[in-house]
């Protein structure tokens, strides 16, 4: 498009950056924290940070029966087995007003726990990274699959405008003009961490795959009446089968747990799911857990959930065990907490990397803007501000009001793990605005907020809880190091601060800046 | 007459290059989608008709090279000057392809 292969290559990085990378900081934001969903679950339920049961659970003892009188219509029960992540036995289930309910069983007593009034991190803040909660038409998983072939799109136009990639990898001049500092660093965090970004961009778009290729199998699969499920069948090895209408006896689900577990040679059991529970055709689905694993295991069994015999036992084929490893390197079941942190590390790093994007476009065009006039740099500052520390802020604010709103709160119809997420949209709003009624100060301002709310989070959750400084129990671990890093999080932001101090006029709501020289990109 | 034209252009030429990308981009993000789509749909095909890989598996390496496919074309989409070539391959080839798999389907 332009004269040579990498001012195309450059053109197109600046404005796919600057239009989509509000869309992927969120993205990278809420994947970042994804990685510790569960910590964070444990963190918003304290009901949940109990210690691993002594004896091993029953399922036809203490779960069953219960399902039976909360979900007795509901098409299908699932039922999470307890993990050192998950300390509870997690049901779900269609509830009367045809909503997916959640209810989770204390395993060591049988005793069902309160509803959390939270959806916590795995039942918000993740689906957010993958669908950003706009379900209509799965229109959601389109923008983030747009979103995240963008980011592929990125990465391979920013390696090619390039000239020094090896330089790169050392060079960074923190106390140069800001513009430099950001380029330094917007290279810095995309070189060094290149092949994670690749990997994490390409993989989470492989997850999806038979959502963003519906089309793939119609040629193959032409002799199958539903080309589409026949493939899913196949490939992912789902088995179904219409309910009888006449009534059935559940068989042992315990006995079915043995047996997988001695079919997969020590493998344990994640989820069991039982399709037409209390039907005479009823189908109980019993899939591997990847907590050992750096696959997506697909591994499945299924049972006559009357008779008890197996129906169909499922291993994927070596393209789709490729396909299971690739995923698996994104949604990071695996059970090791160094592993984690890196990926968690990783993340940031791509936050970082939009962030200071941001900053060199703003930086290189403040000047020249501000003498013809243009209303650009406004328009792409606020919305940056609001985009970087005003996601942070939200987050941080749905974590103190999930400490904050008493146990039955009920406001305007809305119950209390909705009253969470209003507030994680109304403050991101709020930010949004601020940024631009502020734009000076905004940058400061959000950053103060930031270290205050870090701090606040933390210190609310020691007041509810008590301190727990040495523990066992993994799940109070898990709650005591997100205790930890809101707190790391207050001092970095009161740092930020502190160093916003020595920064040139316009961040600090003095007199516009003067011209920065332009800085030619690599 | 002749200002009312001149203005006429000047708009036109001034919100050329507008319209030139905004083509572009729609011809790169639904052109390069609707090409990769119907590739992924033949690449299926042949590669279960090879006999190397089972049906499913054939699928899903089509489905996973088809991302990589459909990354080289807006990279290409935004490097190629000529708009017009683009849309021949983009809207043409998406046009063929899509004609070939419906032969396969029926």
């Amino acid at each position: 498009m332009a004269e040579t292969f990498r001012r195309s290559m450059s053109w197109l990085h600046t404005w796919a950056g600057v239009l989509l990378g509000s869309l992927l900081f969120a993205m990278f934001w809420m994947g970042s924290l994804s990685v510790f969903d569960r910590e964070i679950d444990r963190w918003m339920m304290p009901a949940t940070r109990l210690a691993a049961a002594a004896a091993p659970v029953s399922l036809d003892r203490d779960v069953v029966p219960v399902l039976q009188q909360l979900a007795a219509d509901s098409p299908q029960w699932s039922i999470s087995l307890p993990s050192t992540r998950t300390p509870v036995i997690r049901l779900q289930y269609q509830g009367a007003d045809r909503q997916r309910q959640r209810r989770d069983i204390d395993p060591g007593s049988g005793v069902l726990l309160a509803d959390p009034g939270s959806f916590g991190g795995t039942g918000f803040l993740y689906p957010f990274h993958y669908m950003l909660h706009i379900k209509w038409r799965q229109l959601g998983y389109w923008i983030v699959g747009l979103a995240a072939m963008a980011m592929l799109v990125l990465l391979v136009s920013g390696v090619v405008i390039h000239r020094k990639l090896i330089t790169d990898f050392f060079l960074f001049r923190p106390r140069k003009s800001l513009q430099r500092a950001s380029l330094d660093l917007h290279n810095l965090s995309g070189v060094l961490a290149l092949p994670f970004h690749l990997l994490i961009a390409l993989s989470g778009l492989i997850i999806f795959m038979v959502l963003y290729f519906p089309s793939a199998p119609l040629t193959t699969y032409a002799d199958a009446a539903d080309a589409q499920r026949a493939f899913t069948d196949e490939a992912y090895g789902r088995y179904s089968r219409e309910p009888a209408g006449r009534p059935g006896a559940l068989a042992s689900l315990d006995a079915m747990v043995a047996q997988a577990q001695q079919q997969w040679q020590g493998g344990q059991v994640s989820t069991l799911r039982v399709h037409h529970p209390g039907d005479a055709l009823a189908v109980v689905e019993l899939r591997r857990s990847a907590a050992d694993d750096l696959r997506m295991n697909l591994d499945q069994i299924y049972f006559d959930g009357v008779t008890g015999a197996v129906l169909r036992r499922f291993e994927a084929a070596p393209v789709m065990s490729f396909q299971s490893l690739l995923s698996g390197l994104h949604l990071v079941q695996f059970r090791h907490a160094a592993l984690r942190g890196l990926y968690f590390l990783l993340g940031l790093s791509g936050c970082v990397m939009i962030a200071t994007g941001f900053l060199f476009w703003l930086e290189a065009r403040r000047a020249s803007h501000l003498k013809k006039g243009l209303k650009g740099v406004r328009i792409v500052e606020a919305l940056t501000i609001g985009s970087v520390t005003g996601i942070v802020i939200a987050t941080l604010a749905f974590f103190v009001a999930n400490q904050l709103l008493p146990p039955d709160v009920q406001w305007l119809g809305v119950d209390r793990a909705g009253l969470e997420v209003r507030v994680f949209y109304a403050v991101w709003l709020a930010s949004f605005a601020h940024a631009a009624g502020r734009p000076r100060q905004g940058w400061r301002e959000q950053t103060a907020v930031i270290a205050l709310l870090s701090a606040l989070a933390a210190l609310l959750d020691v007041r509810a809880t008590g301190v727990v400084l040495f523990t066992d129990v993994p799940a109070q671990q898990a709650a005591l190091g997100m205790d930890v890093v809101l707190l790391l999080a207050a001092a970095g932001a009161g740092l930020a601060l502190w160093r916003m101090r020595d920064r040139p006029a316009w961040l600090r709501g003095g007199s516009p800046a003067t011209p920065i020289g332009q800085v030619k990109h690599g | 007459m002749t200002t009312a034209a001149n203005a006429a252009t000047r708009i036109a030429g001034r919100w050329q290059p507008a319209v030139a990308v905004g083509v572009r981009v729609l011809l790169a993000v639904l052109g390069g989608y609707a090409f990769t789509a119907a590739a992924v749909m033949l690449g299926g095909w042949a590669l279960a008709a090879s006999g190397l890989f089972s049906r499913s598996d054939a699928v899903v390496l089509a489905a996973l090279l088809g991302f990589l496919l459909y990354l080289g074309l807006l990279l290409w989409a935004f490097a190629e000057r000529r708009l017009a070539r683009l849309a021949l391959v983009l809207a043409g080839g998406s046009a063929l392809l899509h004609a070939g798999a419906w032969l396969l389907r029926y």
